[in-house]
């Protein structure tokens, strides 16, 4: 086992987690936030997506050692304490999720590329939202796109200042 | 006297015997020979396919358009919301998926396909490979030290294992024969062939 810091939705955590051990499972298993899924395990289906500094990021196959010290990263629990990030109301307002296995990697990829593309074209979502959805609400994931696009210009989400100590 | 020492020693003598044009001859034909073994790895699947001259990658040795319809992004990183160090990351993941740092796509200029697809050949490659206009203004010793340096270009010796667990094929010579090769076509000149 070895010992990690994680800044994680803004909170510094020291973890101790196998070497080469998926950060995915650093996030679910050791720091508890299971909002994040599991789905294909090889970085095919995008459930796992998480932020890395803004960046989207398959969790399930990037090994929790591998995250730059002081990077931040942002699980779906992270986006709002209350769901009110642009996606998250648009998301709510288009009803997307049927299931709702594979929104939190869908929403997390979304917040991406509105950061990158504050008014995406239907191309740019087709080329950026590659994410598996088996309930196929890929129609309502572009026009919820869309929504968040209007409903504000979405900021990259800053996670709070990590707090000083880790948490155990 | 040693093998090696008898042997340098012959050639001198025989390149001062042999004319001017018999040793150009000589140096092109080594040249060329460096040429094709370059040829054979940036046309191998393992190069090639982030070398594509369309506006997405390709993957696995049968050179398919990469899965989930990723596309090469304004940068050749991917799109806003899907770059490709979202799935590739420093280096091969156990899952099968390729990785090493700084994952992206060739750029469009140091393309080697003629067509989505097919490779180019021969002379219509090596004008391109060594087109400094197209070629990110890589003189031929540049590429020598591109072949050498390069994490990506590296990466293709050490290109992990598939999702199945079976080892992804390394382009057909070693990575110290291409930088030789690289070398000995650069000293020559960097000839192309006719054709």
């Amino acid at each position: 086992m070895a010992s990690l810091t994680l800044n994680i939705n803004g909170s510094r955590q020291a973890l101790e987690a196998e070497a080469d051990e998926p950060l995915l499972w650093v996030i679910r298993e050791r720091a508890g936030l299971t909002g994040t899924k599991f789905g294909c395990g090889v970085a095919a289906c995008g459930a796992c997506t998480v932020l890395i500094d803004g960046q989207p990021v398959r969790s399930c196959v990037m090994p929790a050692s591998a995250v730059a010290p002081g990077a931040s990263i942002t699980t779906i629990e992270g986006l709002s304490s209350d769901r009110s990030h642009p996606v998250q109301r648009a998301w709510i307002e288009a009803q997307v999720p049927q299931c709702g296995y594979c929104q939190s990697g869908m929403i997390l990829a979304a917040v991406a590329l509105l950061s990158a593309k504050p008014a995406p074209t239907d191309a740019d979502i087709d080329a950026s939202m590659l994410n598996l959805c088996r309930c196929g609400t890929y129609p309502r994931v572009r026009q919820a796109i869309h929504a968040a696009a209007r409903l504000a210009t979405v900021a990259m989400p800053t996670p709070r200042k990590a707090a000083d100590g880790a948490k155990p | 006297m040693s093998a090696a020492r008898v042997s340098t020693v012959l050639g001198a003598l025989f390149g001062l015997l042999l004319p001017a044009t018999a040793q150009e001859r000589l140096a092109r034909d080594e040249g060329l020979q460096g040429w094709r073994a370059i040829e054979s790895v940036i046309t191998h699947p393992r190069c090639i396919n982030c070398h594509t001259a369309t506006d997405y990658p390709r993957q696995g040795d049968e050179k398919r358009r990469h899965d989930f319809r990723v596309v090469r992004g304004p940068d050749g990183k991917g799109a806003p919301g899907a770059p490709c160090i979202s799935c590739h990351q420093a280096a091969n993941g156990p899952a099968g998926v390729p990785g090493r740092a700084h994952w992206h796509l060739a750029p469009l200029g140091m393309a080697w396909e003629r067509t989505p697809g097919m490779a180019m050949r021969g002379a219509q490659l090596c004008a391109a490979f060594k087109d400094q206009a197209r070629n990110g203004h890589h003189t031929p010793q540049r590429m020598v030290e591109h072949h050498g340096s390069e994490p990506l270009v590296a990466w293709a010796w050490e290109p992990g294992t598939r999702p199945d667990g079976s080892p992804r094929e390394p382009p057909p010579i070693t990575h110290a024969e291409l930088v030789a090769a690289t070398q000995r076509w650069a000293a020559a000149g960097a000839p192309c062939p006719s054709k």
